[in-house]
């Protein structure tokens, strides 16, 4: 806290214009303007900079009046203690999170089917086309410059991306309730 | 016979928090309408027109209403919660729409005759002005502040900084604001 060149730090003036001050302070304030005329003029313009300002405030005669804002809003306040008890208000990141454990237990599948048509020369030809038919939209590329024997990788990699697809998913509507319901007064701007 | 205690305001607020808190809408209602021009105002200072501010305080209060069960008085007082919900919901909205210059003729009617209002007119234009060329953080110090009443405690809990950075940034933008009006000619 800088000083003031006489007595006070230079936020106390400002404090005390504000109303901020503790009693002692205040009292050292009012005691040193006695003596100071710099200090007195300083205080003198926080004063006029505030009466500048109030020239921009917002009338109130253009605002909706407290009953027509209340009458509004109350038909748009929903029932707190039924959206708190729904089970549906957990749907989405339920489901999200049901459908990657199926997108998992595929890439899991899949690998196993790779490693199987891999040993079994009969079985590995058909399997690894249909390996790079369903990896061509996300993997293909990747499929068809690995051995046939090893191709279900792209497969198994199809299904572990849009498993990370979905986990972002989740991770996005975890944090829009944790944000928007939950904590609507956390922090964006400082 | 006992003497019972009269309740004073701040008493009676969080008597209606602790009704809406269990879900009393009435008792919402009372501090909807006691902050609803606050919260109106905070919303229109973010540079939004005044119909946008008004829809930004209905989200703000509906939010508010989601989360008040949630809400702890220790960690920092209502009107700052409000006031900070107002402002995520104001940049929010900020986000999507173009701030308006709409109110630039509308200033306080003081029943003087044209020539007071246009010179009225024209000292808001050069108060905006100003503002409009501050920093954003000092600016939103300054604003809360100077329109909104709100303390040092409750304006380091609205924007969650310290209060020695309210006090910092409320000197910086009082000075800056004092060179920008004296420039323009409007300073006392």
């Amino acid at each position: 806290m800088s000083e003031h060149p006489h007595a006070i730090p230079n936020e106390w003036l400002a404090a005390y214009h504000d109303g901020e001050l503790d009693e002692t302070r205040r009292e050292k304030v009012e005691s040193h303007l006695l003596t100071c005329v710099s200090c007195r003029q300083e205080l003198a313009a926080l004063k006029s900079l505030s009466n500048a300002l109030a020239v921009d405030r917002l009338p109130d005669d253009v605002l909706v009046s407290r009953a027509e804002f209340w009458r509004k809003l109350e038909s748009q306040l929903p029932d707190r203690a039924a959206v708190e008890q729904s089970p549906l208000r957990w749907l989405p990141g339920i489901g999200l999170l049901l459908i990657n454990g199926l997108v998992q237990l595929g890439a899991a599948v899949s690998v196993v089917v790779m490693l199987v048509a891999g040993s079994l020369p009969w079985a590995a030809r058909p399997l690894t086309w249909l390996s790079r038919a369903a990896a061509s939209s996300v993997m293909g590329w990747l499929a068809w410059l690995l051995p046939d024997q090893w191709s279900g990788l792209g497969l198994a990699a199809f299904f572990v991306i849009i498993s990370a697809w979905l986990a972002v998913l989740y991770l996005a509507w975890l944090g829009y309730v944790w944000r928007y319901r939950w904590h609507p007064a956390v922090r964006v701007v400082a | 016979m006992t003497e019972q205690a009269v309740p004073n305001d701040h008493d009676r607020e969080r008597e209606w928090i602790a009704r809406a808190q269990a879900g009393d809408k009435a008792a919402y209602g009372l501090l909807v309408q006691r902050y609803q021009r606050l919260i109106v105002s905070v919303a229109y200072r973010q540079g939004l027109d005044l119909a946008s501010a008004e829809d930004v305080a209905q989200e703000t209060f509906v939010k508010a209403w989601l989360a008040l069960p949630r809400f702890r008085e220790s960690a920092g007082s209502w009107r700052a919660w409000l006031c900070r919900i107002a402002i995520n919901a104001a940049i929010d909205t900020l986000r999507h729409d173009r701030p308006s210059e709409e109110l630039d003729e509308r200033v306080p009617d003081d029943g003087g005759g044209p020539a007071d209002q246009a010179e009225a007119g024209a000292r808001a234009r050069a108060v905006r002005g100003a503002l409009a060329q501050l920093p954003l953080a000092s600016r939103a110090v300054l604003l809360l502040r100077e329109y909104e009443g709100l303390s040092y405690a409750e304006i380091a809990s609205a924007l969650d900084i310290p209060l020695g950075t309210v006090m910092s940034r409320l000197n910086y933008a009082r000075s800056r604001l004092r060179v920008l009006l004296t420039e323009m000619g409007e300073a006392g």
